[in-house]
């Protein structure tokens, strides 16, 4: 919200400068985002008088030019000053402001000129060249009745300062000059000036009767009619200035009054054309599809959860959001009605968002208006229209059901509650003085006191935000600060548990980079990677490639890939660690997952290693790395198993026991192509819990007896895998196998067709005794039989 | 075989020295050492056939001349010792020069990869808060709407719920908006005294330059009979000298949040204009990092704790906002690009 100083200074009694507020006031918890001059005007030095209010008298057309005009102005001088000016609106009788030779302005320097060889010797200006506004329609239209040569910082108040709060949404009665006031006073302890509203007699008997039909949504309705007013009136200047320094634009008086009015009290009003109006009001549910034009010419199709103004025969307002269009004021408007009701909070909420409106009035009544001050803004705009544009006010018409009143919050403010929530101790006697300032009944009480919260203020219900009232205008500075002092605590961490960032060390040791990306991803892409059933959609997504929460870690990792393969990176290894989501029944789960990727050269091009890009098995040997962090005898087994996104020929399934905990492969090329990826991928992905705790090590006997090594290579069939040949080996070596290495795997030349060779290294030792050769003998021709038996193995030549 | 006077037979024994030294002296190569050795020293060589002639010699001349050929044999023995160790050490020095290599070369190898800024970021979050006694819990994040509103006193309706920006996955279903939901689940399963950190993503429908719709947010609870203001003051000025390792300035602003009262807003001095105004502190010369404040009362209730017998504060901290400024990073965006060139420098 946009908040003049100047004016904020018409209400209370302060001399703090504006950096000094600005800093009260946000450390009490409305916060000034920005404090700036009300006009980008520098008018600190002779500028200042020579910028003057000026009336012209005459305008002859340039001799020379068709689109500039001669123009005699008076500013207050004897002799009138010859201006050049092409605005279309300079005409006779227009004051407007004039700028003197000499004068700066934001943009450029008065100087005496010639255009077209006639003579100027100044400006005349548009509220854009005073830098007042973005836009130059023409010249700043001044008050027809403003003396010429009055000097236009002095006219216009040009030296105020604009604050821009953003307030909380808690704080509606703040979203007005008297709110925010009323705060500066309870932080700074400056009186409140006096602003009695007056009351004005009604002059005639013009009286519409209003109807409550939803007292729930509408308790109080406060109008008046006004008759015969001036719609050739013009909004005065310091009215449309006040205006401007809000935010919003001059509209015609009445509209004018209406806004002036929300920015000085907070309460939103709404003036009718009373002609077009056809008997009473009534404040009603909408009828369902009933329709509404509104102010802005859109035409909204209402409900019966929508609360409209309505007269007798049409609504003529949607209620606290947009009056209508079909008895909206125009120029030809002679007799008026005002409105200012109070609409709760519960029955504004949300309404304004169903129609993509967000207006002055809507923000308003969603946090909160005070509901006894509608009377109170009929008679200040009715003061304040009288003054303006005249007409005679009939008699104020108010409808009240007080059954929906908000109730008057009566709190039991307990002193022990403040230093036990805020930790300090503030002296009783300024508890009382912040809580009055702020417009509480307080009384003392047994302990405390007991506090009757003022009607604007629906936020404190309780003793929790009496506190926070005390803590934020006594300071939150002013607590010390403490540090806790609190047993020691014992437990909660097994040394078998293995924590994520374990995990993720170790993969960024074997050269990962951890990657994060969103959790929602393009539900097309994520069916045709992983051919998988409907996950967890969003209702709402932000974006196309965002509609569905990540079934799997893959799909961002290869997106994740592509980007950095557009970015001239051709090697690629990266890991992330994440839930995702999956529906079950009816349920959905959240599954803790680690994946990673490898794509491009094995290792980085380097000097005197031969260049090769990854293979299934480099990934391998990386999962397996990470596998061992469980322990070495972890359990876990690859089986040649389908996966939708991998190689049918290079996919396994990582299993323990008979739980398939992950998969690994070649992403499919198929795939791979789709995804406009140009190289092979190799990934993984794996339940975290799987690695979540670690065998507790457990320590055997170190053998001082010798090893003995032997080396054996065996001819299989192409099918046969290495798995079972290793897993045969072990079955049968017997008790001495310390060590089995798979250390060459041939098939070519120098073995049949369909054929291939495996050659390991056996390492044996006895924790006992010295192994004699006979035994080792005996084993060997045992596992070499058992391979012969089981996997057709024959011994190689 | 004739017999030469024995001034003659000494001169040539010097002759034999001078010209044994010389060779010796001279060898390049230990092949060339022994083949010296052999000759002097071998059965047929010379020094063996000086001793052969003493037998023809007088008597009174034998046992000096003999001695005299001995001390020689030593000498030539000796030189050849000498020679040969200084040829070894030559020859080390000649395989050792060979070997020479260019040690500038860069180290062979594939290097290792980076934890995400976010994740060193919450690692050190999480350790400075884990030293104060705060325990760490999870929570789910689609998460019921009951948790992320109802529990935390943000009933249907409340204007709150406009600030959120929330994404749905049913009616009753949310990705959570903040962490905040992790404080209900926690006391549900605990008894105060309750200190606990949670760690996570969390989602709002926003996306420009200074909002992502997934971000992280470390969140933190205390329950106790004796917590007041003064020791959220305390732990959160703590941990932000410590985050930073300097003495920033740190302000509690008063603010709004449906789940605490009274609430605020800290800033912390700016980190890259040290208060005097910058772009990145939009001038005013704070930051603000987080939100905090005492326990609701409706929020320690839908936690089944005595608001009575207990309070309790409660913070959330914006992993990224503390990362950049850490790490001076100067787009948001940036964190969830996964650019290499990014990740890289951390």
């Amino acid at each position: 919200m946009l908040v003049s100083e100047s004016w904020l200074k018409q209400w209370v009694e302060t001399d703090l400068e504006a950096t000094e507020l600005e800093r009260r006031l946000t450390l009490a918890g409305l916060e000034v985002e920005s404090i700036a001059p009300a006009t980008d005007l520098d008018f600190r030095g002779s500028t200042r008088a020579r910028l003057v209010v000026g009336r012209i008298i005459s305008v002859e057309p340039h001799p020379q030019a068709d689109r500039l005009k001669v123009c005699a102005v008076d500013i207050g001088k004897p002799n009138p000053l010859q201006v050049v000016c092409g605005a279309p609106n300079a005409e006779a009788g227009l004051v407007a402001p004039v700028a003197l030779v000499g004068a700066r302005l934001p943009d450029l320097k008065i100087k005496q000129s010639e255009i077209r060889g006639v003579r100027s010797k100044g400006m005349l200006c548009s509220a854009s060249e005073l830098g007042l506004s973005d836009q130059a329609a023409g010249l700043m239209e001044l008050d027809p009745d403003a003396t010429p040569g009055a000097q236009l910082v002095d006219y216009l108040g040009l030296d105020d300062t604009i604050f821009e709060i953003d307030l909380t949404p808690n704080r509606g009665d703040c979203l007005c000059i008297q709110g925010i006031a009323r705060e500066i006073s309870a932080l700074t302890g400056a009186a409140m000036k006096a602003t009695r509203v007056k009351k004005i007699k009604a002059r005639n008997a013009e009286s519409l009767p209003v109807q409550l039909k939803a007292p729930k949504a509408c308790s109080r309705f406060a109008g008046r009619a006004i008759l015969g007013i001036d719609m050739q009136a013009n909004t005065p200047d310091w009215m449309k200035e006040k205006l401007r320094r809000s935010g919003l634009r001059s509209i015609n008086p009445v509209v004018d009054i209406t806004n002036y009015v929300m920015l000085e009290t907070g309460q939103p009003m709404h003036a009718y054309d009373l002609d077009k109006l056809s008997g009473g009001i009534i404040v009603r549910n909408a009828s369902r599809n009933e329709k509404l034009k509104l102010l802005d010419g859109s035409t909204v199709t209402l409900s019966p959860d929508h609360l409209v103004i309505a007269d007798q025969s049409k609504a003529v307002g949607l209620a606290g959001i947009m009056g209508g269009d079909a008895t909206a004021i125009s120029q030809s408007t002679r007799d008026i009605f005002f409105e200012a009701a109070f609409f709760s909070t519960t029955g504004m909420i949300g309404k304004a968002r169903q129609f993509g409106m967000h207006t002055d009035a809507s923000h308003r009544f969603e946090r909160g208006v005070n509901p006894n001050g509608q009377v109170a803004a009929v008679e200040r705009a009715t003061a304040l229209l009288l003054e303006i544009a005249g007409g005679d006010p009939g008699k104020v018409c108010h409808a009240v059901n007080r059954k929906y009143l908000p109730k008057v919050h009566t709190i039991k403010f307990e002193k022990a509650e403040i230093p036990r929530l805020l930790g300090v101790k503030v002296p009783a006697k300024q508890v009382q003085s912040i809580l009055r300032r702020l417009g509480m009944e307080v009384s003392n009480f047994k302990d405390g006191w007991k506090v009757k919260v003022p009607s604007w203020r629906f936020d404190l219900t309780g003793q929790h935000d009496l506190v926070e009232e005390i803590g934020r205008c006594y300071g939150y500075d002013r607590v010390t600060p403490r540090m806790p002092v609190s047993a020691a605590r014992t437990g909660g961490y097994p040394e078998t548990r293995i924590s994520p960032l374990r995990i993720k060390k170790l993969m960024t040791c074997r050269g990962y980079y951890e990657v994060i990306n969103y959790s929602f991803i393009d539900a097309a892409v994520q069916a045709n990677l992983l051919e998988c059933k409907k996950g967890v959609k969003l209702e709402n997504p932000l974006a196309d490639n965002m509609t569905e929460m990540r079934q799997s870690l893959l799909p961002g990792l290869l997106s994740t890939l592509a980007r950095n393969l557009n970015h001239q990176q051709s090697r690629a290894q990266l890991f992330e660690c994440g839930n995702v989501f999956h529906r079950r029944g009816k349920s959905r789960v959240e599954i803790p997952r680690i994946a990673a990727l490898t794509s491009g050269l094995a290792l980085p091009r380097q000097w005197g290693t031969e260049a090769r890009d990854v293979d299934f098995f480099d990934l391998k040997g990386d999962l397996e790395n990470l596998l061992e962090i469980v322990g070495a005898d972890s359990g876990f087994k690859f089986h040649a198993a389908a996966h939708p996104a991998f190689h049918p020929g290079q996919s396994a399934a990582i299993r323990r026991g008979r739980k398939t905990v992950g998969y690994i492969g070649q992403l499919h090329p198929v795939k791979q192509k789709r995804l406009g990826i140009d190289q092979t991928v190799f990934l993984f992905e794996l339940d975290l819990d799987a690695l979540s705790v670690a065998d507790l090590p457990s320590f055997e006997p170190i053998s001082r007896f010798p090893q003995v090594q032997r080396d054996l290579a065996v001819v299989v069939d192409k099918e046969v895998p290495a798995s079972e040949i290793l897993s045969v080996v072990n079955r049968s070596a017997g008790e001495y196998l310390k060590k089995l290495e798979l250390f060459d795997i041939y098939s070519g030349e120098r073995v049949e067709n369909n054929k291939k060779s495996f050659a390991f290294s056996l390492t044996f030792q006895s924790e006992s005794s010295n192994l004699k050769a006979g035994e080792i003998e005996a084993v060997i021709d045992n596992i070499i039989r058992a391979l012969q038996k089981t996997a057709g193995a024959e011994l190689r030549a | 075989m004739q017999v030469c006077p024995v001034s003659n037979r000494a001169a040539s024994l010097d002759q034999l020295a001078e010209e044994a030294s010389e060779h010796i002296l001279n060898a390049q190569t230990l092949e060339a050492l022994e083949q010296l050795r052999v000759q002097y020293l071998g059965k047929k060589g010379k020094i063996t056939a000086q001793l052969k002639t003493i037998g023809s010699l007088p008597h009174e001349e034998k046992r000096d001349f003999g001695h005299k050929i001995n001390l020689l044999k030593g000498k030539i023995q000796l030189w050849i010792e000498n020679r040969h160790e200084d040829l070894e050490q030559l020859a080390v020095a000649e395989q050792l020069a060979s070997q020479k290599i260019d040690v500038s070369q860069p180290g062979r190898g594939s290097g290792s990869g980076k934890l995400h800024p976010i994740t060193r970021t919450l690692e050190r979050m999480e350790a400075i808060f884990t030293r104060l006694g705060f325990d760490v819990a999870t929570g789910p994040e689609v998460e019921d709407d009951y948790y992320n509103f109802e529990a935390l006193n943000i009933p249907k309706d409340h204007p709150a719920r406009a600030m959120h920006d929330t994404f749905y996955v049913d009616t009753h279903t949310v990705l959570r908006t903040h962490t905040s939901p992790v404080q209900i689940r926690y006391m549900h399963n605990s008894t105060p005294p309750i200190r606990v950190i949670a760690p996570g993503k969390v989602y709002r429908c926003d996306s420009d330059v200074t909002h992502t719709p997934m971000f992280h947010q470390l969140e933190g609870l205390a329950v106790g009979d004796d917590i007041t203001f003064a020791d959220l003051k305390g732990i959160l000025i703590h941990f932000v000298e410590e985050f930073f390792e300097q003495d920033l300035g740190v302000r509690f602003r008063p603010s709004y949040f449906p789940f605490t009262e009274p609430s605020a807003e800290v800033d912390i001095g700016c980190v890259f204009c040290a208060g005097a105004g910058c772009r990145v502190c939009s001038h005013t010369g704070w930051i603000e990092v987080l939100g905090c404040g005492m326990v609701h009362p409706e929020v320690l209730r839908h936690g089944g704790i005595d608001s009575k017998l207990y309070s309790g504060y409660a913070f959330g901290l914006g992993v990224e906002r503390l990362s950049m400024l850490r790490y001076g990073v100067n787009d948001l965006r940036l964190y969830f690009d996964n650019d290499l060139d990014f990740l890289q420098q951390f």
